[in-house]
């Protein structure tokens, strides 16, 4: 249950212990009060306080009169309004802790609302059906038993909803931070940035987009895109900035040293160099070259000898007869059935 | 509605046939056996199904209380469940975000438990610990701050709901189950620097069938740890009863050697009996005992989990209004004549004006400051020399090294 207390709602007197519960006890449930039965109670404290005798019926312990906004709950983290689908209890019934005060429509389903308390539902503002509320929104009032509910209003708005107060507070720091950042570029993009989103009559890819993004291009349809179907490619965006000599060229602004060093390491023979350090375009070359040879090493084995019945038996016969007649017989052995046995998995 | 509670009652009834005797959760059972008219010590005697046992003798049912320690247990009671309800309403309010556990309904084995042990006892726990913190050592203020994330929480706005410590707390743990282990290791240093305390290692039903509560079960009873396992069995892991993701849910049997205890959760002078009871059993040198409350949560399980989709609203209601530990508490205290109900009630407000004080004063801290974002990783002095990690300014890709953020 959200629950702020109303300040300053103490005009109202205090109701004798004594009168309420006669009061109860008359009437079949303590939710059916009604507010013409409250408003003769209340003539009757006020008359009986106005008396002098009537002191020892005020309880000392002063029965506050706590009556407290209930605002639209978030019912998921996502959740930003919702529609109320209906009310369960009618204003004057009373509920316990874990009854089901409403239900709430959101964006994905209809959730019902429990109270978190026992008390008494003290008025309705917005009633049922009522669309897109946002959250933190005052919805109704609830009191406790023994409140006055005759003549409870609606509280004025003073406190904007907390969601609003936290994105107000947190937004403004990291812009802060971000342009000190950008300054420091080289190549200093124009600063609008990420709310600004690039118009497209294809879909791009996430590393294109923000590379648009970053360098500040609204129009993507007027770069030519060649990769498949059409579509654009980084190297299309960085030839189209003049950052590459074409779409399948290599990036051309490398001032740190790291890249310039491993870009000679590329062409240079990377093989006896492993120790040294790789940037990752070199180790997938390296990777896919060895693949390569291994590939094509496997898929044109040597010529094997042709099978006769000693080579394949070879293998079966105790090494001992071995050394003396078959040495040839012996070499042959193990490039063929190597060959034979990963043919066809590489 | 009423024919169908008693339709429902009957089938669990039903369910349970071969245990011959079920282990009873009513909340008000115990029964008065001195005078309690004044503050000496008196003596109660609790319901004779509040402790069932395997491999070990039940806990005697005999418990000495005195009227101070009952009205204390009552207000602290009183002010979880508010401070709980106020984390519910500030995450429906979206003050509160991420991961929140609640333990509206568990309050009698906290309390329980915290009542019943020194503060040189460890107890380490899962993610549903937020009274474990209050009572021990933090502050409602302190706790709140920690779930708005503001600088006044226990861990300074950093660690929310998952990541609450006090000096005599080890923790709330996010990962499921994982605190168990710990909680071993605890009881194997206690051990080894042989101080006589216990140390209580909590999890859940949903947890108890990880690999790693088994591990520490064996090491545990291997080296004779001082330490007590603990399940809080609520009947209901993240979205599946307890009998859909256990095959055996006598939780308390489930220690192969290891003796335990199953323990009525809902009634908390049965809880502090069976605290006492198992602290004197590791402190003894007995080695390891099992130890399992049967209790309920009437929320879902986490903020995400409305609660109601694998149990009957009816079911909730029905624990609410007929087991409820604070209820039930209040009415030993009446019946007793130890306080009255106009007295009750004064608790009951204190406790509500006490939690709303401390949400206005947990809202009105600050968020924390930003770069404070690489402070309070390490213990002082053991901070490396570099540290790792994301940052929100690393936009751009031609930087390439802004990833490995070096302080």
């Amino acid at each position: 249950m959200i629950s702020r207390r109303v300040a300053g709602r103490r005009d109202c007197w205090p109701i004798p212990s004594s009168l309420r519960s006669t009061l109860i006890s008359a009437s079949p449930r303590p939710s059916s009060l009604s507010s013409a039965s409250m408003q003769s109670l209340r003539l009757l404290c006020k008359t009986a306080a106005a008396s002098g005798t009537s002191r020892r019926w005020l309880q000392t312990s002063a029965v506050r009169l706590a009556v407290s906004n209930f605002q639209m709950p978030a019912m998921s983290p996502t959740m930003t309004e919702g529609n109320i689908a209906s009310w369960k209890k009618k204003e004057g019934e009373a509920f316990s802790a874990g009854d089901v005060l409403l239900e709430i429509e959101t964006d994905k389903a209809t959730i019902d609302v429990e109270a978190q308390d026992e008390g008494i539902m003290g008025k309705i503002l917005a009633p049922d059906g009522t669309k897109g509320i946002p959250i933190g929104k005052t919805i109704a009032l609830l009191a406790e038993e023994g409140d006055d509910i005759s003549n409870l209003e609606p509280p004025k708005e003073d406190t904007p909803p907390p969601p609003k107060q936290e994105a107000s507070s947190s937004t403004p720091s990291p812009p802060q931070s971000v342009p000190d950042k950008q300054d420091a570029q080289p190549s200093s993009p124009p600063p609008v940035r990420p709310s600004m989103h690039p118009e497209s009559s294809r879909p791009l890819f996430p590393s294109v987009l923000r590379l648009l993004q970053e360098n500040g291009i609204e129009n993507a349809d007027k770069i030519k895109g060649t990769g498949v179907r059409g579509m654009l490619t980084k190297g299309d965006v960085l030839t189209h900035l003049g950052k590459a000599s074409g779409p399948m060229g290599t990036y051309k602004e490398t001032p740190s040293d790291v890249v310039t060093k491993s870009g000679g390491d590329q062409t240079k023979p990377p093989k006896k160099e492993e120790p040294r350090l790789l940037d990752g375009a070199a180790v997938r070359q390296l990777i896919v070259r060895n693949m390569l040879e291994a590939s094509v090493k496997a898929r044109t084995p040597p010529a094997a000898p042709p099978a006769d019945f000693d080579s394949v038996i070879a293998d079966y016969l105790p090494p001992a007869k071995a050394p003396s007649p078959r040495a040839e017989a012996s070499l042959a052995k193990p490039s063929k059935p190597a060959a034979g046995y990963l043919e066809g998995l590489i | 509605m009423a024919s169908l509670a008693r339709l429902r009652t009957g089938i669990a009834r039903a369910r349970t046939i071969p245990f011959a005797r079920t282990l009873q959760t009513a909340a008000d059972s115990t029964t008065l056996q001195d005078d309690a008219s004044h503050s000496e010590p008196f003596a109660v005697k609790l319901h004779e199904e509040s402790f069932r046992s395997s491999k070990t003798d039940t806990p005697s049912l005999d418990l000495t209380v005195t009227k101070d320690s009952l009205l204390k247990i009552y207000r602290e009671m009183a002010v979880i469940r508010r401070m709980e309800q106020a984390a519910d309403a500030l995450y429906k309010q979206k003050l509160i975000r991420g991961f929140c556990h609640l333990a509206i309904g568990q309050e009698a084995v906290s309390v329980g438990m915290a009542n019943s042990l020194t503060p040189d006892d460890n107890i380490i726990s899962s993610y549903r610990t937020h009274p474990f913190a209050v009572l021990r050592g933090a502050s409602i203020v302190g706790l709140l701050g920690e779930l708005l994330g503001r600088q006044c929480g226990i861990s300074k706005g950093k660690g929310g709901s998952m990541h609450v410590f006090t000096e005599s707390f080890q923790g709330g743990h996010g990962i499921v189950g994982a605190q168990v282990p710990l909680g071993a290791g605890l009881a194997f240093a206690a051990k080894y620097m042989e101080k006589p305390v216990a140390t209580y290692a909590m999890y859940g039903d949903g947890a108890s069938n990880q690999g790693q509560v088994f591990e520490s079960y064996n090491m545990a009873k291997l080296w004779n740890l001082p330490c007590v396992f603990v399940c809080e069995n609520n009947k209901y892991g993240m979205g599946t009863s307890a009998e859909r993701s256990s095959s055996n849910t006598q939780y308390y049997t489930r220690g192969d050697l290891i003796p335990g205890i199953q323990c009525n959760g809902m009634d908390v002078l049965a809880v502090m009996k069976a605290v006492q009871h198992t602290k004197d059993w590791v402190v003894n040198g007995n080695g390891p005992i099992l130890l399992e409350f049967v209790t309920y949560r009437y929320g879902g399980h986490s903020m995400s989990d409305p609660g109601t989709t694998y149990r009957s609203r009816d079911e909730v209601q029905r624990m609410r209004s007929t087991h409820d530990p604070i209820r039930g508490l209040q009415r030993y205290i009446e019946e007793w004549g130890l306080a009255s109900e106009e007295e009750m009630k004064k608790i009951d407000k204190q406790a509500k004006a006490d939690v709303d004080a401390a949400v206005e004063e947990a809202k009105a801290s600050p968020l924390p400051e930003e770069d404070k974002l690489w402070t309070d990783i390490y213990v002082k002095g053991t901070e490396p020399s570099f540290m790792r990690g994301r940052e929100r300014e690393e936009v751009s890709v031609n930087d390439s090294c802004s990833c490995c953020v070096v302080h």
